[in-house]
């Protein structure tokens, strides 16, 4: 209990006071820094970016076909990433076989194909017509459709059955304007 | 009466919720089934002058596994793959997916080898011919080279019974 003081500030409270910064520091340091910070930064993302340029095509209508058709397939062991953001092995493979195909001057119709052939619908992420993805496409806009019905029987219901309209609100106005029962006079 | 098209609404939604976290997402489903299997002819595991080849197992139903030594759930699977090659109700080629020589044989060599012949798969495009996204993966082929059934992961003794021998016995 002793060591309970009343005024006694916790060392555990952070100090926003301006004196937290290190004097010594001027801004110019400061800066410099941030820089050397986002520079070391920079450099652990090198890695990254040299994977990907390693892979990129020649042509580079080619190498646009290239990212525009990878991102559109996804990744099956990593299934919430598109065969472009992915690293995964499998990933990998497959953009190779996208570069190959285009290589060979095979059409983006004729790569997608193939990748539908071997691992179903689900590879692509903008699901084709048909039977079985008519819920999936007609969906959202079926219930927005739901949506917009419903406010608008509830606005009309309101409105006929002792809702307050436009004009009931006016007249209701008039006689509550004036209890003194001089309502009309002014007219 | 009010109340109905809450609850029909609710109930609709817990069915969708119900068959959506029914299903297991990590197995996509195999559009090669009642499909005929996509031929290939690679190097033998064992002899690189040799082929192993769909075209030689056709006329006879057949598993075609796909396996690599780097595949933690080949190694659980393994025993049970020396089981049914003992049974020798369907022969099971393996297809070794991305893996290197050295390794593939000495896996065959310590733990045993359950295949009839292995298909050396090194870079991986054979495997991804067959739509195969990991390993191990098993396929069941006919005899006139239909894909039966695809098992994802390790064969189990269920699986076993029920979808490929029970698929391929009358």
């Amino acid at each position: 209990m002793s060591n309970i003081r009343p005024n006694h500030r916790s060392s555990f409270t952070t100090d926003y006071s301006p004196r937290a910064i290190p004097r010594g520091l001027s801004a110019v340091t400061r800066v410099g820094v941030l820089s050397v910070f986002f520079l070391v930064l920079a450099w652990f993302a090198l890695p990254e970016a040299g994977a990907i340029d390693s892979e990129a095509m020649d042509d580079p209508v080619l190498q646009t076909r290239y990212v525009a058709i990878s991102k559109e397939l996804r990744c099956l062991v990593c299934q919430n990433q598109s065969i472009q953001d992915s690293n995964a092995e499998l990933a990998k493979d497959l953009r190779r076989q996208v570069r190959g195909m285009l290589n060979d001057g095979r059409s983006d119709d004729e790569i997608y194909r193939y990748m539908t052939e071997r691992y179903g619908d689900y590879v692509r992420y903008r699901p084709p017509w048909r039977l079985n993805t008519m819920l999936l496409q007609l969906g959202p806009v079926f219930i927005a459709l739901l949506g917009v019905g419903m406010l608008w029987a509830t606005v009309r219901r309101h409105r006929s059955q002792g809702g307050i309209s436009d004009t009931e609100l006016t007249e209701t106005d008039g006689m509550h304007s004036d209890p003194s029962g001089r309502k009309g006079e002014d007219g | 009466m009010r109340f109905v098209l809450p609850l029909a609404v609710f109930l609709g939604l817990c069915v969708f919720l119900a068959l959506g976290l029914g299903g297991n997402p990590q197995e996509v489903p195999s559009p090669f089934i009642g499909k005929p299997v996509p031929a290939f002819s690679l190097e033998d595991l064992d002899s690189p002058d040799n082929r192993v080849s769909t075209a030689d197992y056709a006329g006879k139903p057949y598993v075609i596994n796909v396996w690599g030594s780097w595949c933690p759930a080949c190694y659980d699977e393994h025993p049970m793959l020396l089981d049914y090659a003992a049974q020798g109700d369907l022969p099971i080629i393996g297809l070794n997916w991305k893996d290197t020589r050295p390794d593939a044989l000495r896996w065959l060599e310590r733990l045993g080898d359950p295949y009839v012949a292995n298909a050396f798969d090194p870079v991986g495009d054979a495997g991804i011919n067959l739509g195969v996204y990991g390993a191990p993966e098993s396929f069941l082929i006919s005899a006139d080279g239909i894909v039966l059934y695809k098992h994802v992961g390790p064969l189990t003794p269920d699986v076993w019974q029920e979808h490929f021998l029970g698929r391929i016995k009358p």
